[in-house]
């Protein structure tokens, strides 16, 4: 369990590291936290022959609010979010999810920015930041643009980052004050994958659902926005019927893997019984 | 280590019938990482071995080309049955009184079987051999269901040479 | 394989060495340091086994480059105890509360605690447990583990009070 040889480089600047990205093209890859990409190069899934440490970029660290947009710099490890006093209070679903992240070690390295751009479909933020709206600021080769969660996700693996690309920080538009959010995991063990996980954004307020979105984790080739389940919701009390038929529609679009974690019609009940759980508690939380 | 809190003669006491209260003699070591674990040793010339292994479950072994391996700067030997036949070590004998190839000896038998030794000077050099070693298999059929393989017509397909 | 001139503070020492930047910490402690407290446990970055203190933070020294640590702090086990040699609250509370048997997940879990009471100096059992979710131990079952880490916790903020 020994990665291949390569060569490092830490720059200080994001234009730094895209030069060399850029320069070195398919033999390069970022680092941040390193703990999805180190495993894979331990295996030699993952051979870069140069590899770009962002660590030092300080520009990519930062946690704000801006206006009615939460800003949160890619390299923000999950601790930080978790620790992070304007998220917990703005924006609580990131703190929930975070803390159902792996384990303390991993906590304190792993970064928000590692866990949504390199496409593992088992990553838990990708389905928070798909049911929050969020849209990622990407650098590159072609200057600076901002993709949409909702749009990002193009197979295992596999995302709208092209050759030269760094992820800079994620965008969140703030949810409105009062707002029900849950993040529903079920794993094996702490620290685990999920078996199957669900995201749920919504507002309730005087018996009426006036939005909802519900994002699934773990269940497909990529992390699902569930567009006509969160549609299901809108206009009702979150009453059964409601939360059944989101069930349902949710279920519907599910794709998991028959794996370690379980069989495909195990793992489809699972996403079902998360999607419920989290309109549930996110429905108690709203106000 | 911490002195001992007990006098001889509250020592002697506690040691007298069951449900006396011992501590143990190797945790001072063990609580200060000072274990001394297999791995721990560290001898002078001491080699390091890593392992090729197959990633087929039952398959001919048809080649194994070791140059680019041997000709890495701190590779000491790559060893296959070929290597341990003349001396007959590559058939060991195990404590269930059955007989283990050493390493796979013209046929591969599970997914993970041993292929080729490699022994460097050190363990990322013996890593990087590895990968540069090159096997030909012939993949060959695995039967997995242990209900299938007791059928009569499978007898002579579990026969090993 | 070009190597790197590595300069880091090792239990509180400076260190000055050439490595490849692909070393992961973790063999560059056991093997060029001869530090052999941490371990390789799973080497698939689950068990913890090789926990150390870099930068203030807990670690899993295998699932980082040598070359990621450059100019960084690290403490493993063996920088636990004074440098007098007297031993850390959690190093006496662990052998007399018996929260080991075979030893080795313990350079780990004793580098976690320390952080984890550095962050949370007065946690509860469920804490505790929550806090040391990245170290496996196969021997104790975690009882003992959870007991000798709130007993360092006791005397350590006994021992605040104390000197305040």
């Amino acid at each position: 369990m020994i990665p291949g040889a390569f060569e490092y480089h830490r720059p200080q600047k994001v234009d730094d590291a895209i030069a060399l990205l850029v320069k070195h093209g398919e033999d390069a890859r970022v680092v941040a936290g390193g703990h999805s990409l180190i495993p894979m190069m331990k295996l030699r899934l993952a051979v870069p022959a140069h590899l770009v440490d962002l660590q030092d970029i300080a520009e990519l660290r930062a946690i704000r609010s801006d206006g009615g947009t939460l800003v949160v710099g890619a390299l923000a490890t999950q601790r930080e979010v978790i620790g992070s006093e304007p998220l917990a209070s703005k924006c609580p679903i990131l703190r929930e999810t975070a803390l159902q992240i792996a384990d303390p070690q991993v906590r304190y390295v792993g970064t928000i920015g590692g866990n949504v751009a390199n496409g593992d479909p088992a990553n838990d933020m990708p389905a928070v930041m798909m049911a929050l709206g969020a849209s990622y600021r990407i650098r590159g080769g072609r200057g600076e643009r901002d993709i949409p969660a909702r749009d990002f996700y193009r197979g295992s693996l596999v995302t709208a980052l092209e050759a030269g690309d760094i992820l800079t920080s994620i965008r969140i538009p703030t949810p409105p004050q009062g707002h029900g959010y849950a993040y529903e995991k079920q794993k094996r063990k702490t620290g685990d994958y999920a078996t199957a996980a669900a995201a749920v954004i919504l507002t309730f307020s005087r018996d009426a659902c006036s939005s909802a979105a519900v994002a699934l984790t773990n269940v497909a080739p990529t992390p699902l926005f569930a567009t006509a389940a969160g549609e299901a919701l809108v206009g009702t009390r979150l009453d059964e019927a409601a939360v059944a038929e989101a069930v349902r529609r949710a279920r519907a679009i599910v794709e998991p893997a028959a794996d370690q974690r379980g069989p495909v019609d195990f793992r489809v009940h699972v996403a079902g019984v998360m999607v419920r759980r989290a309109i549930q508690r996110a429905k108690a939380r709203a106000s | 280590m911490s002195a001992p809190v007990e006098t001889a003669d509250v020592r002697k006491q506690q040691l007298e019938g069951l449900g006396a209260r011992r501590k143990r003699v190797e945790d001072a070591r063990f609580t200060q990482g000072k274990g001394n674990y297999i791995d721990d040793m560290k001898l002078p010339g001491m080699l390091f071995g890593d392992f090729v292994r197959s990633p087929h479950g039952h398959a001919r072994v048809k080649s194994i080309k070791k140059d680019a391996a041997l000709a890495l700067p701190g590779v000491k030997a790559v060893l296959t049955a070929a290597d341990l036949k003349p001396l007959k070590l590559h058939w060991m004998p195990t404590l269930a009184g059955d007989v283990q190839a050493v390493l796979a000896d013209e046929k591969v038998l599970f997914q993970g079987q041993e292929v080729a030794f490699v022994v460097a000077e050190d363990r990322y050099t013996a890593a990087d051999a590895v990968e540069l070693i090159e096997v030909e298999y012939e993949a060959l059929p695995a039967i997995v269901d242990p209900t299938k393989s007791m059928a009569p017509e499978m007898s002579s397909a579990l026969r090993f040479l | 394989m070009s190597k790197m001139h590595i300069k880091l503070t090792v239990n509180g020492r400076p260190v000055d060495a050439l490595a490849e930047p692909r070393m992961l910490l973790i063999h560059f402690l056991r093997e060029q340091l001869s530090l052999t407290g941490p371990h390789v446990g799973c080497d698939t970055s689950h068990c913890g086994a090789c926990t150390v203190d870099f930068n203030g933070k807990s670690v899993k020294s295998c699932t980082m480059f040598v070359a990621q640590a450059q100019g960084g702090e690290v403490k493993t086990i063996e920088g636990v105890a004074a440098a007098d040699g007297s031993l850390h609250p959690l190093q006496e509370a662990f052998r007399e509360h018996h929260g080991l048997q075979c030893g080795f997940c313990t350079p780990g879990m004793i580098v976690r605690a320390y952080r984890l009471l550095q962050e949370n100096p007065n946690p509860t059992e469920a804490e505790i447990r929550i806090g040391i979710a990245g170290n496996l131990c196969r021997c104790t079952g975690y009882q003992n583990i959870v007991k000798a880490i709130r007993a360092a916790a006791e005397r350590m903020n006994t021992a605040k009070e104390a000197a305040a």
